[in-house]
Protein backbone atom coordinates (compact mmCIF):
# COMPACT_ATOMS: atom_id res chain seq x y z
CA UNK A 1 0.00 0.00 0.00
CA UNK A 2 2.63 2.42 0.99
CA UNK A 3 4.03 4.94 -2.03
CA UNK A 4 6.79 6.94 -2.00
CA UNK A 5 5.87 10.56 -1.24
CA UNK A 6 6.58 13.02 -3.75
CA UNK A 7 5.72 16.66 -3.12
CA UNK A 8 4.46 17.70 -6.37
CA UNK A 9 1.39 19.12 -7.17
CA UNK A 10 -0.37 15.83 -8.60
CA UNK A 11 0.66 14.01 -5.46
CA UNK A 12 -0.21 16.39 -2.70
CA UNK A 13 -4.02 16.80 -4.30
CA UNK A 14 -3.78 13.22 -4.50
CA UNK A 15 -2.71 12.37 -1.24
CA UNK A 16 -5.21 14.42 0.47
CA UNK A 17 -8.31 13.40 -1.17
CA UNK A 18 -8.55 10.84 0.85
CA UNK A 19 -8.29 12.45 4.00
CA UNK A 20 -10.83 15.43 2.97
CA UNK A 21 -13.29 13.14 1.42
CA UNK A 22 -13.38 11.07 4.74
CA UNK A 23 -14.08 14.41 6.82
CA UNK A 24 -16.92 15.16 4.48
CA UNK A 25 -18.19 12.43 4.77
CA UNK A 26 -18.29 12.46 8.24
CA UNK A 27 -19.73 16.07 8.18
CA UNK A 28 -22.40 15.08 5.87
CA UNK A 29 -23.42 11.89 8.52
CA UNK A 30 -23.29 14.56 11.40
CA UNK A 31 -25.81 16.92 9.46
CA UNK A 32 -28.15 14.07 9.04
CA UNK A 33 -28.14 12.78 12.55
CA UNK A 34 -28.46 16.58 13.54
CA UNK A 35 -31.91 16.43 11.25
CA UNK A 36 -31.53 19.23 9.25
CA UNK A 37 -30.47 17.58 5.95
CA UNK A 38 -30.74 13.97 5.23
CA UNK A 39 -27.63 12.10 3.26
CA UNK A 40 -30.25 11.16 0.47
CA UNK A 41 -30.31 15.13 -0.09
CA UNK A 42 -27.03 15.67 0.53
CA UNK A 43 -24.51 12.87 -1.05
CA UNK A 44 -23.85 14.63 -4.04
CA UNK A 45 -21.58 16.65 -2.26
CA UNK A 46 -19.22 13.80 -1.98
CA UNK A 47 -19.37 13.80 -5.84
CA UNK A 48 -18.33 17.25 -6.70
CA UNK A 49 -15.46 16.95 -3.94
CA UNK A 50 -14.43 13.75 -5.89
CA UNK A 51 -14.72 15.65 -9.38
CA UNK A 52 -12.77 18.30 -7.99
CA UNK A 53 -10.33 16.98 -6.36
CA UNK A 54 -9.93 15.13 -9.78
CA UNK A 55 -10.26 18.06 -11.77
CA UNK A 56 -7.51 19.86 -9.64
CA UNK A 57 -4.98 16.83 -9.85
CA UNK A 58 -5.46 17.00 -13.87
CA UNK A 59 -4.68 20.78 -13.77
CA UNK A 60 -1.80 20.71 -11.59
CA UNK A 61 1.64 19.85 -12.80
CA UNK A 62 3.11 16.96 -11.88
CA UNK A 63 7.00 15.77 -11.47
CA UNK A 64 8.53 13.29 -11.07
CA UNK A 65 6.71 11.91 -14.14
CA UNK A 66 4.95 9.08 -12.62
CA UNK B 1 10.31 19.08 -2.92
CA UNK B 2 12.06 16.52 -4.91
CA UNK B 3 11.68 12.73 -4.78
CA UNK B 4 13.25 12.11 -1.00
CA UNK B 5 16.22 10.21 -0.55
CA UNK B 6 15.69 6.34 -0.90
CA UNK B 7 15.07 5.42 2.62
CA UNK B 8 12.75 2.31 2.02
CA UNK B 9 9.36 3.59 1.86
CA UNK B 10 7.51 0.79 3.57
CA UNK B 11 5.57 2.51 6.47
CA UNK B 12 1.89 3.19 5.81
CA UNK B 13 -0.40 5.33 7.97
CA UNK B 14 -1.44 4.27 11.49
CA UNK B 15 -4.56 5.92 11.59
CA UNK B 16 -6.30 3.04 9.53
CA UNK B 17 -4.94 0.41 12.13
CA UNK B 18 -5.84 2.13 15.10
CA UNK B 19 -9.67 3.13 13.78
CA UNK B 20 -9.81 -1.02 13.08
CA UNK B 21 -8.70 -1.52 16.78
CA UNK B 22 -11.43 0.71 18.01
CA UNK B 23 -14.26 -0.85 16.41
CA UNK B 24 -12.37 -4.11 17.89
CA UNK B 25 -12.58 -3.31 21.06
CA UNK B 26 -16.02 -1.51 20.94
CA UNK B 27 -17.19 -5.27 19.71
CA UNK B 28 -15.37 -6.70 22.75
CA UNK B 29 -17.01 -4.21 25.33
CA UNK B 30 -20.77 -4.54 23.79
CA UNK B 31 -20.54 -8.41 23.81
CA UNK B 32 -18.48 -8.64 27.24
CA UNK B 33 -21.04 -5.93 28.95
CA UNK B 34 -24.37 -5.40 27.12
CA UNK B 35 -25.83 -3.46 29.50
CA UNK B 36 -23.19 -0.16 28.82
CA UNK B 37 -25.54 0.36 25.73
CA UNK B 38 -22.02 1.22 23.52
CA UNK B 39 -23.86 0.57 20.20
CA UNK B 40 -26.11 3.89 21.25
CA UNK B 41 -22.89 5.77 21.69
CA UNK B 42 -21.41 4.30 18.27
CA UNK B 43 -24.79 4.80 16.49
CA UNK B 44 -24.86 8.40 17.74
CA UNK B 45 -21.39 9.40 17.32
CA UNK B 46 -19.79 7.43 14.63
CA UNK B 47 -19.70 10.26 11.92
CA UNK B 48 -17.11 12.05 14.24
CA UNK B 49 -15.02 9.01 13.93
CA UNK B 50 -14.97 9.84 10.24
CA UNK B 51 -13.76 13.42 10.78
CA UNK B 52 -11.31 12.47 13.02
CA UNK B 53 -9.91 9.67 11.25
CA UNK B 54 -9.63 12.43 8.20
CA UNK B 55 -8.44 15.22 10.41
CA UNK B 56 -5.62 12.60 11.49
CA UNK B 57 -4.68 11.56 8.08
CA UNK B 58 -4.28 15.17 7.25
CA UNK B 59 -2.17 16.03 10.13
CA UNK B 60 -0.25 12.99 9.20
CA UNK B 61 0.28 13.63 5.81
CA UNK B 62 1.37 17.16 6.97
CA UNK B 63 4.01 15.90 9.63
CA UNK B 64 5.29 13.78 7.11
CA UNK B 65 5.71 16.42 4.23
CA UNK B 66 7.44 18.54 7.05
CA UNK B 67 9.87 16.02 7.82
CA UNK B 68 9.81 14.85 4.10
CA UNK B 69 9.52 11.10 5.75
CA UNK B 70 8.02 8.61 2.96
CA UNK B 71 3.96 7.95 3.52
CA UNK B 72 1.23 6.12 1.58
CA UNK B 73 -0.55 8.44 -0.96
CA UNK B 74 -4.10 8.68 -0.30
CA UNK B 75 -6.39 5.99 0.89
CA UNK B 76 -5.36 2.43 0.85
CA UNK B 77 -8.38 0.08 -1.03
CA UNK B 78 -8.51 -1.56 2.65
CA UNK B 79 -9.02 1.49 4.08
CA UNK B 80 -11.92 2.91 1.58
CA UNK B 81 -13.32 -0.74 2.33
CA UNK B 82 -13.27 0.26 6.62
CA UNK B 83 -14.90 3.79 5.68
CA UNK B 84 -17.19 2.66 4.01
CA UNK B 85 -18.28 -0.37 6.37
CA UNK B 86 -18.65 2.03 8.89
CA UNK B 87 -20.87 4.64 7.45
CA UNK B 88 -23.31 1.02 6.00
CA UNK B 89 -23.13 0.28 9.89
CA UNK B 90 -23.53 3.50 11.27
CA UNK B 91 -26.42 4.50 9.33
CA UNK B 92 -27.83 1.08 9.61
CA UNK B 93 -27.71 1.52 13.12
CA UNK B 94 -29.23 5.29 13.24
CA UNK B 95 -31.94 4.04 11.10
CA UNK B 96 -32.82 1.06 13.36
CA UNK B 97 -33.16 4.05 16.40
CA UNK B 98 -35.70 6.25 14.49
CA UNK B 99 -37.86 3.64 12.85
CA UNK B 100 -38.19 0.78 15.12
CA UNK B 101 -40.17 -2.00 14.55
CA UNK B 102 -39.56 -2.19 10.68
CA UNK B 103 -36.51 -4.19 11.27
CA UNK B 104 -37.55 -6.85 14.36
CA UNK B 105 -37.39 -9.36 15.38
CA UNK B 106 -33.25 -9.69 15.52
CA UNK B 107 -31.49 -11.09 18.46
CA UNK B 108 -28.03 -9.97 18.83
CA UNK B 109 -26.51 -9.43 22.04
CA UNK B 110 -26.43 -6.16 23.25
CA UNK B 111 -28.36 -3.86 20.29
CA UNK B 112 -31.21 -3.18 23.02
CA UNK B 113 -33.00 -1.63 20.05
CA UNK B 114 -33.96 -4.54 18.47
CA UNK B 115 -36.08 -7.38 19.77
CA UNK B 116 -39.49 -7.29 19.43
CA UNK B 117 -42.59 -4.89 19.66
CA UNK B 118 -45.49 -6.10 22.21
CA UNK B 119 -48.54 -3.77 22.82
CA UNK B 120 -50.90 -2.90 25.29
CA UNK B 121 -53.75 -0.89 25.75
CA UNK B 122 -53.76 2.26 27.78
CA UNK B 123 -57.29 3.02 29.52
CA UNK B 124 -57.68 5.74 33.05
CA UNK B 125 -60.10 8.00 33.61
CA UNK B 126 -61.39 10.54 36.49
CA UNK B 127 -63.81 13.49 37.08
CA UNK B 128 -62.11 16.61 37.54
CA UNK B 129 -63.16 20.49 37.67
CA UNK B 130 -63.45 21.98 34.41
CA UNK B 131 -61.18 24.51 34.67
CA UNK B 132 -58.14 22.51 36.32
CA UNK B 133 -55.04 22.05 35.19
CA UNK B 134 -53.49 19.04 33.57
CA UNK B 135 -49.95 18.26 32.45
CA UNK B 136 -49.19 15.02 30.62
CA UNK B 137 -45.68 14.04 30.67
CA UNK B 138 -44.83 11.14 28.10
CA UNK B 139 -41.03 10.99 27.56
CA UNK B 140 -41.93 8.67 24.22
CA UNK B 141 -44.99 8.72 21.65
CA UNK B 142 -47.64 10.24 20.52
CA UNK B 143 -50.14 12.74 22.19
CA UNK B 144 -53.44 13.67 21.17
CA UNK B 145 -55.93 16.22 23.22
CA UNK B 146 -59.25 16.93 22.25
CA UNK B 147 -61.61 19.17 24.64
CA UNK B 148 -64.75 18.13 25.04
CA UNK B 149 -68.06 19.38 26.84
CA UNK B 150 -67.29 16.91 30.12
CA UNK B 151 -65.91 17.15 33.22
CA UNK B 152 -63.83 14.18 32.82
CA UNK B 153 -60.46 13.47 31.91
CA UNK B 154 -60.52 10.41 29.73
CA UNK B 155 -56.84 8.69 28.17
CA UNK B 156 -57.52 5.75 26.06
CA UNK B 157 -54.12 4.46 23.76
CA UNK B 158 -51.83 1.87 23.18
CA UNK B 159 -48.06 1.50 24.62
CA UNK B 160 -45.60 -0.40 22.74
CA UNK B 161 -42.66 -2.29 25.00
CA UNK B 162 -39.55 -3.50 22.84
CA UNK B 163 -38.23 -6.13 24.68
CA UNK B 164 -36.56 -10.12 23.75
CA UNK B 165 -39.72 -11.99 25.07
CA UNK B 166 -43.51 -11.25 26.52
CA UNK B 167 -42.93 -11.96 30.18
CA UNK B 168 -39.77 -9.40 30.11
CA UNK B 169 -42.93 -6.67 28.04
CA UNK B 170 -45.42 -7.83 30.46
CA UNK B 171 -43.36 -6.96 33.25
CA UNK B 172 -42.36 -3.49 31.72
CA UNK B 173 -45.88 -2.98 31.24
CA UNK B 174 -46.87 -3.31 34.78
CA UNK B 175 -44.22 -1.42 36.20
CA UNK B 176 -45.55 1.29 33.73
CA UNK B 177 -49.10 1.86 34.16
CA UNK B 178 -50.36 5.42 33.03
CA UNK B 179 -51.49 7.50 36.22
CA UNK B 180 -53.50 10.64 37.23
CA UNK B 181 -52.18 11.78 39.80
CA UNK B 182 -54.03 14.62 41.74
CA UNK B 183 -52.11 18.03 43.67
CA UNK B 184 -54.36 20.94 44.36
CA UNK B 185 -55.97 21.44 41.25
CA UNK B 186 -53.33 20.30 38.68
CA UNK B 187 -53.93 17.03 37.52
CA UNK B 188 -50.55 15.08 36.25
CA UNK B 189 -50.53 12.46 33.80
CA UNK B 190 -47.63 9.99 34.07
CA UNK B 191 -46.67 7.76 31.89
CA UNK B 192 -43.90 6.84 33.84
CA UNK B 193 -41.09 5.14 31.02
CA UNK B 194 -38.58 5.99 33.05
CA UNK B 195 -39.48 3.37 35.95
CA UNK B 196 -37.85 0.70 33.02
CA UNK B 197 -34.61 0.66 32.31
CA UNK B 198 -32.11 -2.18 30.84
CA UNK B 199 -33.09 -2.92 27.03
CA UNK B 200 -36.40 -3.09 26.69
CA UNK B 201 -37.77 0.74 25.37
CA UNK B 202 -41.46 1.91 26.18
CA UNK B 203 -43.36 4.19 23.45
CA UNK B 204 -46.71 5.29 24.42
CA UNK B 205 -49.22 6.98 22.19
CA UNK B 206 -52.31 8.69 24.68
CA UNK B 207 -55.78 9.91 23.18
CA UNK B 208 -56.65 12.10 25.99
CA UNK B 209 -59.93 13.72 26.08
CA UNK B 210 -60.25 16.27 28.80
CA UNK B 211 -63.13 19.16 29.54
CA UNK B 212 -62.75 22.29 27.57
CA UNK B 213 -61.93 24.81 29.73
CA UNK B 214 -58.37 23.10 31.26
CA UNK B 215 -55.06 24.65 31.22
CA UNK B 216 -52.74 22.44 29.69
CA UNK B 217 -49.34 21.61 29.79
CA UNK B 218 -47.46 18.82 27.61
CA UNK B 219 -44.03 17.29 28.04
CA UNK B 220 -42.07 14.81 26.08
CA UNK B 221 -38.82 13.70 24.66
CA UNK B 222 -39.79 12.56 21.51
CA UNK B 223 -42.97 12.52 20.01
CA UNK B 224 -45.91 14.68 18.29
CA UNK B 225 -48.48 16.91 20.17
CA UNK B 226 -51.66 17.42 18.76
CA UNK B 227 -54.97 19.57 20.77
CA UNK B 228 -57.49 20.41 19.47
CA UNK B 229 -60.65 22.80 20.86
CA UNK B 230 -59.32 23.42 24.33
CA UNK B 231 -60.42 26.80 26.16
CA UNK B 232 -57.42 27.10 28.55
CA UNK B 233 -53.93 28.04 28.01
CA UNK B 234 -51.65 25.21 26.12
CA UNK B 235 -47.88 24.75 27.08
CA UNK B 236 -45.96 22.57 24.93
CA UNK B 237 -42.53 21.56 26.08
CA UNK B 238 -40.58 18.79 24.04
CA UNK B 239 -36.76 17.91 22.73
CA UNK B 240 -38.43 16.49 19.25
CA UNK B 241 -41.97 16.95 18.94
CA UNK B 242 -44.41 17.84 15.72
CA UNK B 243 -47.01 19.77 17.40
CA UNK B 244 -50.38 21.04 15.81
CA UNK B 245 -52.70 22.93 17.82
CA UNK B 246 -56.44 23.89 16.52
CA UNK B 247 -58.78 25.86 17.86
CA UNK B 248 -57.22 27.09 21.06
CA UNK B 249 -58.81 30.01 23.08
CA UNK B 250 -56.09 31.55 25.23
CA UNK B 251 -52.17 31.77 24.81
CA UNK B 252 -50.13 29.30 23.27
CA UNK B 253 -46.41 28.46 24.33
CA UNK B 254 -44.66 25.99 22.58
CA UNK B 255 -40.94 25.72 23.58
CA UNK B 256 -38.59 23.03 21.46
CA UNK B 257 -35.13 21.62 20.70
CA UNK B 258 -35.31 20.09 17.42
CA UNK B 259 -39.34 19.21 15.34
CA UNK B 260 -40.47 18.88 11.89
CA UNK B 261 -43.89 21.24 12.05
CA UNK B 262 -44.97 23.68 14.67
CA UNK B 263 -48.31 24.29 13.69
CA UNK B 264 -51.51 26.68 15.01
CA UNK B 265 -54.52 27.26 13.88
CA UNK B 266 -57.72 29.28 14.93
CA UNK B 267 -56.08 30.02 18.06
CA UNK B 268 -57.92 33.74 20.07
CA UNK B 269 -54.65 34.20 21.97
CA UNK B 270 -51.18 34.94 21.68
CA UNK B 271 -48.19 32.61 19.94
CA UNK B 272 -45.33 32.22 21.48
CA UNK B 273 -42.61 30.00 19.54
CA UNK B 274 -39.25 29.58 20.41
CA UNK B 275 -36.49 26.66 20.09
CA UNK B 276 -35.55 24.49 16.99
CA UNK B 277 -37.18 23.59 13.84
CA UNK B 278 -38.11 23.01 10.28
CA UNK B 279 -41.46 24.31 9.40
CA UNK B 280 -43.78 26.44 11.00
CA UNK B 281 -47.47 27.25 9.66
CA UNK B 282 -49.26 29.57 11.51
CA UNK B 283 -53.28 30.21 10.39
CA UNK B 284 -56.15 32.59 11.88
CA UNK B 285 -54.35 33.91 15.23
CA UNK B 286 -55.89 36.39 16.88
CA UNK B 287 -53.10 37.49 19.84
CA UNK B 288 -49.25 38.11 18.79
CA UNK B 289 -47.09 35.65 16.71
CA UNK B 290 -43.22 35.31 18.57
CA UNK B 291 -41.05 33.32 17.12
CA UNK B 292 -37.68 32.80 18.70
CA UNK B 293 -34.89 30.62 17.10
CA UNK B 294 -33.57 29.04 14.14
CA UNK B 295 -36.67 27.47 11.91
CA UNK B 296 -34.79 26.31 9.08
CA UNK B 297 -37.82 25.45 6.69
CA UNK B 298 -40.89 27.28 5.39
CA UNK B 299 -42.64 29.77 7.96
CA UNK B 300 -46.33 30.22 6.73
CA UNK B 301 -48.21 32.71 8.33
CA UNK B 302 -51.23 33.92 7.28
CA UNK B 303 -54.07 36.18 8.81
CA UNK B 304 -52.73 37.79 12.24
CA UNK B 305 -54.75 40.13 13.62
CA UNK B 306 -51.49 41.42 15.89
CA UNK B 307 -47.73 42.02 15.43
CA UNK B 308 -45.82 39.38 14.00
CA UNK B 309 -41.97 38.93 15.17
CA UNK B 310 -39.42 36.69 14.36
CA UNK B 311 -36.17 36.54 15.82
CA UNK B 312 -33.23 34.35 14.82
CA UNK B 313 -29.43 35.06 14.14
CA UNK B 314 -29.73 35.36 10.50
CA UNK B 315 -33.16 36.98 10.33
CA UNK B 316 -34.79 40.26 12.33
CA UNK B 317 -38.47 40.69 10.98
CA UNK B 318 -41.11 42.66 12.49
CA UNK B 319 -44.54 42.65 11.23
CA UNK B 320 -47.91 44.99 12.56
CA UNK B 321 -50.37 42.80 11.24
CA UNK B 322 -50.82 40.43 8.65
CA UNK B 323 -54.12 40.06 7.05
CA UNK B 324 -52.64 38.54 3.88
CA UNK B 325 -50.11 35.74 3.70
CA UNK B 326 -46.76 36.27 4.57
CA UNK B 327 -44.08 33.11 3.92
CA UNK B 328 -40.06 32.93 4.13
CA UNK B 329 -37.38 30.33 4.58
CA UNK B 330 -33.86 30.59 4.82
CA UNK B 331 -33.18 32.51 1.21
CA UNK B 332 -36.47 34.31 0.66
CA UNK B 333 -39.51 36.08 2.35
CA UNK B 334 -42.96 37.05 0.25
CA UNK B 335 -45.43 38.97 1.75
CA UNK B 336 -48.99 39.92 0.45
CA UNK B 337 -51.05 42.44 1.92
CA UNK B 338 -49.43 43.39 5.34
CA UNK B 339 -49.17 46.10 7.81
CA UNK B 340 -46.82 48.17 8.79
CA UNK B 341 -44.35 49.00 10.37
CA UNK B 342 -42.56 46.26 8.24
CA UNK B 343 -39.37 45.94 9.81
CA UNK B 344 -36.89 43.46 8.16
CA UNK B 345 -33.21 43.00 9.28
CA UNK B 346 -31.67 39.86 7.38
CA UNK B 347 -28.31 38.27 6.76
CA UNK B 348 -29.53 37.05 3.09
CA UNK B 349 -32.91 37.03 1.75
CA UNK B 350 -35.32 37.92 -1.39
CA UNK B 351 -37.57 39.81 -0.55
CA UNK B 352 -40.90 40.28 -2.14
CA UNK B 353 -43.53 42.41 -0.73
CA UNK B 354 -46.96 43.17 -2.43
CA UNK B 355 -50.00 45.14 -1.47
CA UNK B 356 -48.49 46.22 1.40
CA UNK B 357 -49.44 49.58 3.84
CA UNK B 358 -47.89 51.97 5.54
CA UNK B 359 -44.04 52.24 6.85
CA UNK B 360 -41.64 49.92 5.66
CA UNK B 361 -37.65 49.32 6.19
CA UNK B 362 -36.02 46.45 4.71
CA UNK B 363 -32.41 46.12 5.29
CA UNK B 364 -30.58 42.66 3.80
CA UNK B 365 -26.64 41.76 2.90
CA UNK B 366 -27.64 39.74 0.09
CA UNK B 367 -30.49 39.62 -1.78
CA UNK B 368 -33.36 41.62 -4.31
CA UNK B 369 -35.70 43.59 -2.89
CA UNK B 370 -39.24 44.38 -5.00
CA UNK B 371 -41.53 46.32 -3.40
CA UNK B 372 -45.11 46.26 -5.96
CA UNK B 373 -48.39 48.22 -5.19
CA UNK B 374 -51.14 48.13 -7.44
CA UNK B 375 -54.35 49.08 -5.92
CA UNK B 376 -52.95 50.25 -2.82
CA UNK B 377 -51.60 53.74 -2.58
CA UNK B 378 -48.58 54.68 -0.87
CA UNK B 379 -49.32 55.00 2.70
CA UNK B 380 -46.22 55.03 4.26
CA UNK B 381 -41.91 55.75 3.98
CA UNK B 382 -40.39 53.51 2.34
CA UNK B 383 -37.10 52.59 3.27
CA UNK B 384 -34.90 49.50 1.43
CA UNK B 385 -31.20 48.84 1.18
CA UNK B 386 -29.20 46.15 0.15
CA UNK B 387 -25.56 45.60 0.09
CA UNK B 388 -25.36 43.26 -2.90
CA UNK B 389 -28.76 42.96 -5.15
CA UNK B 390 -31.13 44.87 -7.03
CA UNK B 391 -33.88 46.78 -5.74
CA UNK B 392 -37.41 47.78 -7.96
CA UNK B 393 -40.36 50.05 -6.50
CA UNK B 394 -43.57 48.99 -8.25
CA UNK B 395 -45.96 51.60 -8.01
CA UNK B 396 -49.42 52.74 -9.34
CA UNK B 397 -49.29 55.18 -12.16
CA UNK B 398 -50.65 58.38 -9.92
CA UNK B 399 -48.70 57.43 -6.86
CA UNK B 400 -46.53 60.61 -5.44
CA UNK B 401 -43.84 60.13 -3.65
CA UNK B 402 -40.20 62.07 -3.05
CA UNK B 403 -37.42 59.38 -4.45
CA UNK B 404 -34.13 58.99 -3.36
CA UNK B 405 -32.15 56.03 -4.96
CA UNK B 406 -28.73 55.33 -5.50
CA UNK B 407 -26.48 52.42 -6.43
CA UNK B 408 -22.74 52.14 -5.69
CA UNK B 409 -22.25 49.98 -8.72
CA UNK B 410 -24.80 49.57 -11.56
CA UNK B 411 -27.53 51.69 -13.18
CA UNK B 412 -31.13 53.17 -12.27
CA UNK B 413 -34.08 53.04 -14.60
CA UNK B 414 -37.22 55.60 -13.99
CA UNK B 415 -40.85 55.03 -15.41
CA UNK B 416 -42.03 57.96 -13.47
CA UNK B 417 -41.08 60.46 -15.81
CA UNK B 418 -39.23 64.37 -15.85
CA UNK B 419 -40.16 65.06 -11.95
CA UNK B 420 -37.52 62.23 -11.03
CA UNK B 421 -34.07 62.88 -12.28
CA UNK B 422 -31.30 59.91 -13.27
CA UNK B 423 -27.48 60.73 -13.44
CA UNK B 424 -24.81 58.44 -13.12
CA UNK B 425 -21.91 58.78 -10.53
CA UNK B 426 -18.42 56.91 -10.79
CA UNK B 427 -19.47 53.12 -11.39
CA UNK B 428 -23.22 53.85 -10.03
CA UNK B 429 -26.09 55.88 -10.45
CA UNK B 430 -28.68 58.26 -8.01
CA UNK B 431 -32.36 59.21 -8.73
CA UNK B 432 -33.88 62.15 -7.47
CA UNK B 433 -36.98 64.02 -7.37
CA UNK B 434 -40.92 63.25 -7.61
CA UNK B 435 -43.53 65.09 -5.61
CA UNK B 436 -42.21 67.57 -2.63
CA UNK B 437 -43.21 66.68 0.88
CA UNK B 438 -45.15 63.34 -0.44
CA UNK B 439 -44.13 60.13 1.21
CA UNK B 440 -40.40 59.60 1.16
CA UNK B 441 -38.69 56.27 -0.61
CA UNK B 442 -35.35 56.21 -0.35
CA UNK B 443 -34.10 52.87 -2.11
CA UNK B 444 -30.26 52.02 -2.12
CA UNK B 445 -27.86 49.76 -3.34
CA UNK B 446 -23.85 48.58 -2.92
CA UNK B 447 -24.38 46.50 -5.85
CA UNK B 448 -27.19 46.17 -8.59
CA UNK B 449 -29.80 47.73 -10.19
CA UNK B 450 -32.35 50.37 -9.03
CA UNK B 451 -35.78 50.82 -10.66
CA UNK B 452 -39.26 52.42 -10.39
CA UNK B 453 -41.89 50.94 -12.30
CA UNK B 454 -45.64 52.15 -13.00
CA UNK B 455 -47.86 49.37 -12.18
CA UNK B 456 -50.66 48.06 -14.47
Amino acid sequence: MAHSFCGCGRCTVGAITGPLMLIAAGVLFAVDQAGSYSIRQTWPVLLILYGVSKALAAIVPAHGGR
Amino acid sequence: MTTPNPIPARRGSLVGPLVLLLLGVLFLVSNLRPDLSVWRLFSRYWPFLLIFWGGARLLEYILARFTSRPIARGLSGGEVFLAVAICLLGSGFGFFERREGRWGPFRVRGLEMLGENYDFPVQASRKIPPNATVVINNLQGNVRVVGADEAELKITGQKSIRAFDRSSAEQADKSTVVEIIEQGTTFHVRTNQDRVSGDRKVSTDLIVTVPKGVSLGLEGRLGDFDVKDVAGPVDVNSQNAGVRLTNIAKNVRVSLRRSDIVSARAVKGNVDISGRGRDVELEDIAGTVNIDGGFSGSIKIQNVAKPVRYNSTQTDLHVEKVPGKLEMDLGSLTATEVVGPFRLNAQSKDVRLEEFSKEVEISTRRGDIQLRLTKTPLSGAIHAESSSGNIRLEAPAGARFQLQATTGNGRVENEFGESIQSRTQGHGAEMKGGTVGATPVHLSTKRGTVVVRKGS
